[in-house]
């Protein structure tokens, strides 16, 4: 009997956070639980399945679920998020997806050496503000058929001769019987800082990058090429850059098949960034909701209670570890980035507190979103619909226009935060109610007398 | 989000969400984009906005503002420099305005809209050829207007004097090829994003931001305010996360004024942060 031809592979996750850390033991896995006893208590961070990889012979030796997670290894140094990739798999006349193993290929006459990998990542933090080619760091592995650790050189033409920065590693995952399916495993950088040569003081851990290459001095000369927020470099005193760099990167993770002649391939991006230091919260507005909208357009099929109950979990969790009286502006203190001085130093508003300084205690705020999601978990329908700052309502820095949720938090546009229109249009939804994409209520200047 | 090790491991091919929602065997939460934040960018993962800066074809937009920095098709250099006003009749801005001195409302400026939501009904239709707006002026400068319109005003203000340019809207996600059921796969398109973009516009390092940023609309990821108690009068009681050596001190919020030595200084975090940054489990220092 002749076996179904394999159709297409994909690569999944297609996009991957790896998280830095200098510890040589990757993160063990786990779960993040809502807890049925309180509900909008703080999310358990339970133990969870672990593969163990055995580094030099590139399979997997074990698999377990820790006691207890920890962090940092006992040198103190972060565990980095190293995540796996699987390549998925549909054959023909089979509707789903399944992981692609070894059985799969063995049955097939072929082996795990034929598939190959690629791996292109880069970092171009610096070359963003110079525009300088001779600023981008690059790292290029280009076919990888075997089981060992490739390590990830950055190598830049302004680099001081030899000089890299380490991005991690990549491991393609040797597949055996008792491990059989097809993964490869990025392991991001250690989280260090490199500088030009003879920088002072000594903090960072390495010199790499030319004394006289552009970046080393580079001014952030404002205007519209600018990063939004500007200036967003080591500068120390001067403002001009001292030529810092880190080693996080982006970039696409390539896996291919050959299969009777014809070539099936997949890719996916991974990225590497700093550690998420409260891993039983949650963003409210994620990385996910901007490509759920990109796939599925601002109106929503559907809203539920549910999903309105995860969106407000999500608020508090940010709520609740934020002083929300500095970033009310109860009083100017520090140096006061919130969007009350925002408000002030971009466009020259009045300043004063977004909402009654006497109302913005953390305890407090997190008491008004308990009741809110009480009324939720009664299946009362999301009465507050109509509270939400609209995407085109950004500009609104009226008091009542500074008051609409989400409150006191910064949007990508840098002012006040928006929900996509998405996850605005799934809360309506919820809500019963016929629109609330009528157009922003901005008032007309009334005609000059 | 918990993952379990035995369930059927099958998606479906055009359930995309399920596919970025994929925890591989292994992973933990924090690896998939539903732990990553979309609001202002400083200094996480990646700055999400780069995404968009190819999605009309021919020309690169600004991240996080609606200035044409460059083209790739040579017949739109005639872009290069203008501000994108309407595409369509969708704005790409919006007016600003609030009081100046209390009880006034004046216009104080403009605001470009993100991008995510500025393009998401024009993304359900990639390919389409789109009727795009662009200031007259090349030069970058902001737009100014002395009053404040209303919506329709200001389209007609604006489109009155824009230069007219047909563009056609690329699709965020990758063309699928060969015997496939779907027309696109669930991954960023290259054409949209090279490798290092998607994190180009962060701070540099982004162990500076941690500190300098003093801003703390991410704190689902980078706390602010840690050890949080009720005081004797019933209102929170809580330390910054910056603080150095939080067990000997008093749970009072020390706010960042970039001097005070009982914060952790820059050049410490760039040395040290893996050691000095502590996670949070409960709001509490956990280890």
């Amino acid at each position: 009997m002749s076996l179904p031809n394999l159709l297409e592979i994909r690569l999944l996750p297609p996009m991957a956070i790896g998280r830095l850390g200098a510890s040589d033991d990757p993160m063990d896995n786990y779960d993040v639980i809502v807890p049925d006893a309180r509900r909008l208590g703080w999310r358990e961070v339970k133990p969870a399945l672990t593969l163990h990889v055995d580094v030099a012979s590139g399979g997997i030796s074990g698999k377990s679920i820790p006691n207890k997670l920890s962090f940092k290894d006992a040198k103190g140094f972060i565990r980095p998020l190293s995540p796996f990739l699987e390549v998925w798999v549909r054959f023909q006349e089979q509707p789903e997806l399944v992981p692609l193993t070894l059985h799969h290929l063995t049955e097939r006459g072929l082996k795990p050496s034929d598939i190959r990998w690629s791996v292109h990542v880069a970092n171009h933090k610096a070359f963003r503000r110079t525009a300088n080619a001779a600023d981008k760091i690059e790292c290029r592995i280009p076919e990888i058929t075997d089981h060992q650790r490739h390590p990830l050189p950055g190598q830049c033409e302004n680099f001081i001769k030899g000089a890299t920065i380490p991005f991690g590693f990549v491991q393609y995952i040797q597949p055996t019987d008792a491990f059989p399916e097809i993964r490869f495993r990025f392991t991001p950088a250690s989280g260090y800082v490199y500088a030009p040569e003879g920088s002072e003081p000594k903090s960072f851990h390495a010199e790499v990058y030319r004394k006289d290459g552009p970046w080393a001095g580079w001014p952030d000369p404002g205007g519209p090429l600018s990063t939004m927020p500007g200036g967003i470099y080591y500068g120390g005193d001067t403002g001009k850059s001292r030529g810092f760099l880190d080693d996080a990167c982006d970039g696409i993770i390539d896996v291919e098949l050959a299969v009777n002649g014809t070539k099936l391939s997949s890719y996916a991006r991974v990225m590497a960034g700093p550690p998420a230091f409260a891993p039983d919260s949650f963003p409210i507005r994620r990385i996910f909701d901007e490509l759920e909208m990109a796939m599925n357009g601002p109106q929503s099929d559907g809203g539920t209670n549910q999903d309105v109950q995860d969106i407000v979990r999500r608020a508090f969790e940010s709520i609740r570890l934020m002083n929300t009286t500095v970033m009310n502006g109860n009083q100017v203190i520090g140096h006061g980035s919130n969007m009350t001085s925002q408000d002030s130093n971009d466009v020259n508003r009045y300043f004063a507190p977004i909402m009654a300084p006497s109302t913005v205690d953390n305890l407090a705020v997190q008491a008004i979103h308990e009741y809110v999601f009480a009324a939720l978990e009664s299946e009362v329908p999301p009465w507050f619909a109509q509270t939400f700052r609209r995407f085109n309502e950004i500009g609104d820095l009226t008091d009542t226009g500074r008051r609409r949720m989400p409150a006191m938090m910064r949007g990508a546009d840098g002012r006040y935060l928006a929900l996509t229109r998405r996850q605005l249009d799934i809360i309506r939804m919820a809500s019963g109610l016929i629109s609330l994409e009528q157009p922003a209520p901005t008032r007309a200047t009334p005609p000059l007398p | 989000m918990s993952q379990d090790p035995i369930e059927p491991r099958i998606i479906e091919p055009l359930n995309f969400t399920a596919q970025f929602s994929h925890r591989a065997l292994g992973n933990p939460p924090s690896t998939l984009p539903e732990s990553a934040i979309s609001n202002s960018f400083p200094g996480l993962e990646c700055d999400f906005r780069n995404v968009w800066r190819r999605i009309f074809e021919g020309i690169i937009l600004h991240e996080a503002d609606n200035y044409v920095v460059d083209v790739e098709d040579p017949q739109f250099e005639h872009l290069k420099g203008r501000r994108l006003f309407f595409i369509g009749d969708a704005p790409t801005v919006v007016q600003v305005h609030g009081p100046n001195i209390p009880g006034a409302d004046v216009a104080l400026g403009f605001s470009t809209l993100e991008w995510s939501n500025a393009l998401a009904d024009k993304l359900v239709t990639p390919g389409q050829e789109m009727m795009c707006y662009f200031s007259k002026d090349t030069s970058g400068a902001p737009l100014v207007l002395d009053a404040v319109l209303s919506p329709d005003d200001l389209l007609k203000k604006l489109r009155s004097e824009a230069v007219q340019q047909t563009l056609r809207i690329r699709k965020l996600f990758a063309k699928a090829t060969g015997d496939v059921v779907s027309r696109y796969l669930p991954v960023i398109d290259r054409q949209l994003l090279q490798p290092g973009e998607l994190t180009q516009s962060l701070c540099s390092p982004w162990q500076n931001d941690y500190r300098e940023c003093a801003c703390y609309y991410w704190a689902a990821s980078r706390p602010d305010f840690v050890n949080v108690e009720p005081g004797p009068d019933g209102l929170s009681r809580g330390q910054n996360w910056m603080m150095k050596d939080r067990e000997n001190q008093p749970k009072n919020y020390l706010p960042d004024d970039r001097t005070d030595s009982r914060l952790y200084t820059y050049e410490e975090l760039f040395l040290n942060w893996q050691k000095l940054l502590r996670f949070q489990i409960g709001g509490k220092d956990y280890e």
